[in-house]
């Protein structure tokens, strides 16, 4: 950092010196920084824009990682950000893509009407889910969390006629895009990339914003939010619905990929692997969990075509991960980052 | 109006009672905190004054009893809710948020009382206008310089001053401080005083202190809690002279109590 004067004696001189060399540093750098924002951004968008370019298979695998991007991404609202640590996040993205499919499927109804309601209809869960768990921190909201997950899951088992058990629901027939179907791969993966260029855009303004400093606050100090005046509950319900709604939109997107939607997508180890692929990627970090998502999603299908035991291998990296690397994948990104300095 | 009027009440404590099973912390304490009134809580430890004041803001529940604020019964509020009303408070153990800036944290204490929290598009770097008061009261705690370093790069007095910061970046009616010194240097302590000096005088101050140095040359009103009751409240002339204080707190002098609340974390 600057150098502060030893001193009072030699302060004139040296006062006046940095006074003059710290305006300039400060405004080379006040203006590199959207500079260098602007341009990661469209690196961002280029790279993505070339990935059907790849072939079929690829293209799949990347638009796998993207919604599950945005699932980790919208679970680490509630672990880095806000403190919450909810082993029931599956509920949000299980719920949207049900509404998507069983709209589809029963009703006819176009996946895109689909996409808007599967958000609405996780928004509302995780509004109610929210209203009950934020009650109770630690251990017993984490409990809650994933006992009204298995509790949508039960549902989804049961209620055959409307969901398809464990068997499913299939014969969902994608939309299409300007006349261009979503059967088409790279019309399927251009409609994912959007939206979780969104998402990332969207956790990005909000953690900056005087609402995200509010979450940040609780995660530091919630007893000191409250003397501040908070109502720190109202807060945390708000965190909850916003992080369940970006789920619904990893979710619904899940549906328009797959044309297929079964329990599995509401099971807790669905939650637990969101868990995972938050710490992977860097807890607290708003892109961190995207490349959780991808460690793990590659990993599974690298692993998974050797030896069926591919969670070992997923478990080890974890373990190591949790001793070694605590700040995840984008921490060690960001410590090179700061080492390499300016 | 008659000048002589006394100042409006801003804090009324009636027959306060708080017990944990058998263990009784606060005894049917009566107490009043007036308009400008600077009002010092002292009392050997474990005579009940943080609990008396974890009941006045909220973190603790009272047995029986009421707290009223300007009037309004406040008893059964949250203390988030008390805040909003004109409660403000600092904690005995420094209690910040450590990971953010010393910046961020006034900020962030101002920002609960202003509209536009719900914004989450715009950064909170846009609100220039707060910063500025952020800066204004850190200025008036005296810490001027670093502000954009976390709190843990503070040394403990500079935290202190925080605290103080953050509190009255809720705009209290009321402001509560509990032990604003404890920890700090003799240097830093003068500040202190100076600082508690140069706060407005419609604010009522309710503070517990166990510097006496801090007390006599602050307080208007003193009032002495002794195993949970109230056992001398008035003007500091009259508490230095009350025999039956002098017996059980300040004893054997000055000293011995100012070093005992220095030993004491």
């Amino acid at each position: 950092m600057t150098p502060t004067p030893g001193g009072d004696a030699p302060a004139p001189v040296s006062a006046t010196g940095i006074a003059a060399a710290k305006p300039v540093v400060v405004v080379d750098r006040a203006a590199r920084e959207p500079m260098r924002r602007f341009a990661a951004w469209v690196a961002l968008i280029a790279g993505l824009a070339l990935v059907p370019l790849t072939g079929d298979y690829a293209t799949g695998l990347v638009s796998e990682i993207l919604v599950f991007a945005i699932f980790a991404m919208s679970l680490d609202l509630l672990i880095g950000y806000t403190g919450l640590l909810s082993f029931g996040h599956a509920a949000f993205f299980g719920v949207s893509a049900y509404t998507v499919v069983i709209l589809g499927v029963h009703l006819g109804i176009s996946g895109w009407i689909g996409l808007v309601a599967g958000i609405v209809v996780s928004a509302i869960t995780a509004a109610i889910i929210g209203f009950f768990s934020i009650r109770v921190t630690g251990i017993p909201f984490l409990m809650l969390t994933m006992a009204f997950a298995q509790l949508l899951m039960s549902v989804s088992i049961t209620w055959r006629s409307v969901t398809g058990g464990t068997d499913g629901l299939s014969g969902f027939k994608r939309p299409s895009l300007f006349g261009m179907s979503l059967d088409d791969r790279a019309v399927q993966f251009y409609v994912v990339a959007a939206g979780f260029l969104f998402v990332l855009w969207f956790l990005r303004r909000l953690i900056a914003s005087p609402l995200g400093s509010i979450f940040i606050g609780i995660r530091e100090n919630e007893q000191r939010m409250r003397a501040a005046g908070y109502p720190v509950d109202r807060f945390k319900l708000i965190a909850f619905t916003l992080a369940g709604s970006l789920a619904g939109i990893g979710g619904a997107l899940y549906a328009l990929q797959n044309a297929f939607v079964s329990s599995d997508i509401l099971h807790w180890a669905l939650s637990g692997d969101a868990i995972i692929m938050v710490i992977l990627g860097g807890v607290g970090t708003v892109i961190g969990p995207a490349f959780g998502a991808a460690i793990f999603l590659m990993l599974k299908h690298v692993v998974s075509s050797h030896t069926d035991y591919w969670m070992l291998a997923v478990g080890a990296i974890f373990i190591l991960c949790v001793i070694f690397l605590p700040l995840g994948f984008w921490g060690v990104v960001r410590s090179v980052r700061a080492r390499l300095g300016k | 109006m008659s000048a002589d009027r006394p100042p409006a009440t801003l804090l009324e404590t009636e027959k306060l009672f708080k017990s944990f099973g058998n263990l009784v912390v606060t005894k049917n304490i009566d107490l009043v905190v007036r308009e400008g009134e600077r009002h010092a809580l002292i009392g050997p430890n474990g005579a009940g004054k943080t609990s008396l004041v974890h009941q006045v803001a909220g973190q603790l529940r009272p047995t029986s009893g009421r707290v009223l604020l300007k009037g309004v019964d406040i008893t059964g509020e949250s203390p988030e809710k008390r805040s909003q009303m004109g409660i403000g408070r600092t904690f005995q153990k420094n209690n910040l948020f450590r990971a953010l800036s010393v910046r961020e944290n006034v900020r962030l204490a101002l920002q609960a009382k202003r509209a536009g929290w719900y914004r989450c598009i715009q950064p909170t770097s846009s609100d220039r206008r707060l910063l500025d008061e952020a800066d204004a009261i850190l200025g008036r705690v005296r810490l001027t310089e670093g502000l954009d370093r976390p709190v843990s790069a503070l040394s403990y007095g500079e935290q202190r001053q925080l605290e103080v910061a953050l509190a009255l970046a809720s705009e209290p009616a009321v402001l509560l401080l509990d032990e604003p010194t404890s920890g700090m240097s003799s240097a830093e302590t003068d500040e202190m005083i100076d600082l508690v000096r140069s706060l407005p005088r419609s604010l009522g101050v309710l503070m517990i202190e166990h510097d006496m140095k801090v007390v006599f040359s602050l307080a208007d009103t003193i009032t002495v809690l002794y195993y949970g009751e109230v056992l001398a409240s008035g003007p500091p002339e009259a508490i230095r002279d009350n025999p039956q204080v002098r017996n059980v707190y300040l004893g054997l002098g000055q000293q011995e109590g100012t070093t005992r609340a220095r030993a004491a974390p």
